[in-house]
């Protein structure tokens, strides 16, 4: 009975075209506009770059031109840290304006800076600029202080241009919080699986429709009912998933080199998402339309917090209420995904898989109650 | 009246799912993305601060020294631990850009000159952040190296290091460029952006196909009321339901900001978001016309409003988006509300004449639309009037 019913699901879910081509259309459109988007911010805009530098001389200061040609200067055609243009006043700071360059230094006893806008790139400008500064300030302090140790501070201060700490990385995975975006647009898809459930769900409510009222004197209970058309459309949603991860993949979306790992997380996302619409489906008081109302409200609601939509969401949840990314299907997606990214370690990945487990049987068992109790009372 | 009032007959039945969507999408709003914005200043040189955390195992001068002197130029956080997974999640989510630990022994390796054991910061060594933030690092360490060079004790080295810090350099911002930052006020209508286009699709395009039903539509074309009476009537209908959605987005506004927002500014912003409902309405329109099936309605609303949300910067900042994609945005609606409202927060009045101009475009893409669904409706009717059926 279960391979019968089982069939026609299947068949049933496959025979709906336009259900299929959205529900595919859905994440591989957004997955594409979003990397036609934001596919690049993340090195153009957090990545160092070389900074284009104006320099305006209004009186010259051969030192810190010194600094200036050091800090120019790659080794071994590395990138350098600027890339300094000596202009007039007037085409610095229209270069300026118009993006050509990061800031203006301006050259004389002591250096100033023009910039457009306070970002990271102008800090570093900055940075280097007091640097200049606070050195020869230093340099005043010790001639004031004790003339003699001048030639000790400044064979000190040659002697120290290398970096007093060692930089370590906790990862060797992806650091782009943007792909946080690309996961949110996956687990969304999982959830979006609720439609086609919520759909089946009311086929086999009594209350709602003429077919349920037909599957409820078939000689097949529910419960298997329920668990056949389940497999059927989580065999489909998965497919629809795997095809996601991969098309991701090909067009350079960084979700690392796990693939295979991923699908695991997509088959427990999808299991939740149908488990959802069977749950919101089978509530017998609500009609169609607020039962499409619910699950797109729900759905939603769940993936923005997962950082569809803005970003740093996830984490303030998880540092005021923890509990509610433990519960919430498309963090615990999004997050198996980063776990998989940057971790070595696979402890995260198998609780969140877990976690996921949990609630699609959860929703399962109680939309099976609710499918047991209804006896029809009310026709 | 009869096509009108069956309209909102139907708005009625529906009241709890509008409900359902109000009161999501405003906690939405309200509760989770207008406290993770950030009112900014237009006039003056802001200074990027990095976070971090400290963890100093030594407690000796130089270490307090060094946390104190970063303490003052960036900001110090607490982290729940200092472990590897703690660590790269707080550094993945931008909580911190460097984590700095400070071993035992860190001021006698500084006397003799290596540290590099003793200390070790965490960060993504290639990103801006922890490039600034390791530079000034070694600068304070440089100065209390010079100090000491020139005979000072390791207190009185890291004090006068200290000093050093706190100096900074005169920057001046320069005339001609565009400082504005972004107001919440600004934000919370830019994601109405994204969530205007979805309820209205969600809600008013089940109405709409429920009015083109076919039994519906043969029994109204036999009637003695003229086939431009429905439309019109499904028109004003719509319209209103509009207007009734910008009021209640609108009132929340008021009830959220107060006083922050009223006058003219707050007319023309509600003007905007009315236009852009005109646009979604006649994407609901459009949509009604190819499909009745309900999960393809919330999968089309969904691609739409979020590819528009994407593509036009109401979810990353627009001047992130690539060249490119800032061009092909201009082809879209979104980017003239969003363009309309920029004019209204940033450069209102001077900027007046542009804000029209974008109002104008916004409801032209919605006679563009709607002309679109009608050749489209038409191409179905004349299809399905000679046996064959659309695919959608």
């Amino acid at each position: 009975m279960f391979i019968h019913n089982f069939k026609y699901a299947f068949k049933q879910m496959i025979r709906n075209k336009a259900a299929i081509i959205w529900t595919l259309i859905f994440p591989l459109a957004l997955g594409s506009i979003m990397f036609l988007a934001f596919g690049n911010i993340y090195d153009s805009d957090h990545v160092f770059h070389t900074l284009n530098v104006a320099v305006v001389r209004d009186e010259e200061n051969i030192y810190f031109e010194y600094l200036l040609d050091e800090l120019s200067t790659g080794d071994d055609g590395s990138e350098t840290l600027l890339n300094v243009e000596f202009l007039d006043r007037e085409n610095a700071e229209k270069g300026t304006v118009n993006g050509d360059y990061d800031a203006v230094i301006y050259e004389g006893r002591e250096i100033t800076l023009g910039v457009t806008k306070s970002d990271i790139q102008q800090e570093i400008v900055r940075s280097i600029v007091e640097q200049y500064n606070k050195t020869v300030s230093m340099i005043g302090d010790v001639a004031k202080s004790n003339p003699a140790g001048i030639p000790a501070v400044i064979s000190t201060l040659s002697d120290s241009v290398r970096g007093y700490a060692s930089q370590e990385t906790t990862t060797d995975g992806n650091t782009d919080m943007y792909t946080n975006y690309f996961y949110a647009i996956i687990a969304m898809s999982c959830l979006f699986g609720a439609y086609a459930a919520c759909d089946f769900s009311e086929k086999l409510a009594l209350a709602a429709s003429e077919l349920g009222k037909r599957r409820s004197i078939a000689r097949c209970s529910k419960g298997l009912q329920a668990v056949s058309s389940f497999f059927a459309m989580w065999i489909v949603q998965l497919a629809v998933e795997i095809i996601t991860i991969f098309y991701l993949k090909a067009i350079g979306v960084n979700l690392g080199d796990k693939i295979l790992h991923m699908i695991p997380v997509v088959a427990a996302g999808a299991a939740v998402g149908i488990a959802l619409g069977t749950l919101i489906g089978s509530v017998p008081v609500l009609s169609q339309g607020q039962k499409a109302g619910i699950t797109t409200s729900v759905s939603l609601g769940l993936c923005v917090m997962a950082d569809l939509c803005a970003e740093g969401i996830k984490d303030m949840v998880e540092h005021t209420v923890p509990i509610l990314n433990r519960i919430n299907p498309a963090v615990l997606i999004s997050d198996s995904f980063y776990a998989l990214n940057v971790f070595d370690t696979y402890e995260r990945y198998f609780r969140n898989l877990i976690l996921l487990t949990v609630i699609a049987v959860v929703f399962l068992a109680v939309s099976y109650i609710i499918l047991r109790r209804d006896r029809g009372a009310s026709i | 009246m009869q096509v009108f009032k069956l309209f909102f007959k139907i708005l009625k039945a529906n009241r709890i799912l509008i409900l359902i969507f109000v009161g999501v999408y405003a906690a939405i709003l309200f509760g989770v993305i207008i406290p993770l914005q950030h009112e900014g200043t237009a006039d003056t040189y802001l200074e990027q601060k990095c976070k971090f955390a400290i963890m100093d195992e030594d407690n000796s001068v130089l270490s307090r020294g060094l946390a104190e002197s970063l303490g003052t130029v960036h900001e110090n956080v607490e982290i729940s631990s200092f472990d590897k997974e703690t660590l790269q999640d707080e550094l993945y989510n931008g909580n911190i850009c460097t984590a700095v630990i400070i071993k035992s022994g860190f001021e006698d390796s500084f006397t003799r000159g290596d540290t590099e054991d003793y200390l070790t910061l965490y960060n993504v060594p290639t990103e801006n952040k922890a490039m600034l933030f390791a530079g000034d690092v070694d600068e304070y360490l440089r100065y209390v190296s010079g100090y000491t060079a020139a005979g000072f004790s390791m207190n009185d080295a890291c004090k006068a290091a200290g000093d050093l810090v706190g100096e900074t350099a005169d920057v001046r911002i320069i005339t001609g460029s565009d400082l504005t930052h972004e107001s919440v006020i600004q934000s919370y209508y830019k994601y109405l952006g994204w969530i205007l286009i979805l309820m209205v699709t969600s809600v008013i395009t089940p109405i709409l196909i429920a009015l083109n039903d076919k039994k519906l539509r043969n029994r109204i074309e036999c009637s003695s009321f003229h086939f431009s009476k429905v439309n019109g009537q499904i028109l004003m209908a719509s319209l209103l339901s509009g207007i009734g959605l910008v009021g209640i987005f609108t009132l929340l506004a008021k009830l959220y900001f107060g006083s922050a927002l009223g006058g003219f500014r707050l007319a023309l912003m509600s003007s905007n978001m009315l236009c852009y409902v005109i646009v979604a309405l006649a994407i609901a329109f459009l949509i009604s016309r190819i499909t009745s099936n309900s999960m393809v309605i919330n999968m089309v609303a969904n691609v739409i409003s979020l590819g528009m949300a994407f593509f036009c910067g109401i979810f990353v900042p627009y001047y992130l988006l690539g060249d490119g994609v800032q061009t092909v945005a201009r082809f879209l609606p979104a980017y003239w509300y969003l363009n309309a409202l920029n004019d209204i927060d940033g450069s209102f009045p001077e900027a007046l004449p542009d804000i029209i101009q974008s109002f104008g475009l916004q409801l032209l893409f919605a006679a563009v639309i709607i002309v679109a669904a009608m050749v489209i409706s038409n191409a179905v009717r004349e299809s399905s009037s000679t046996g064959y059926s659309s695919t959608l």
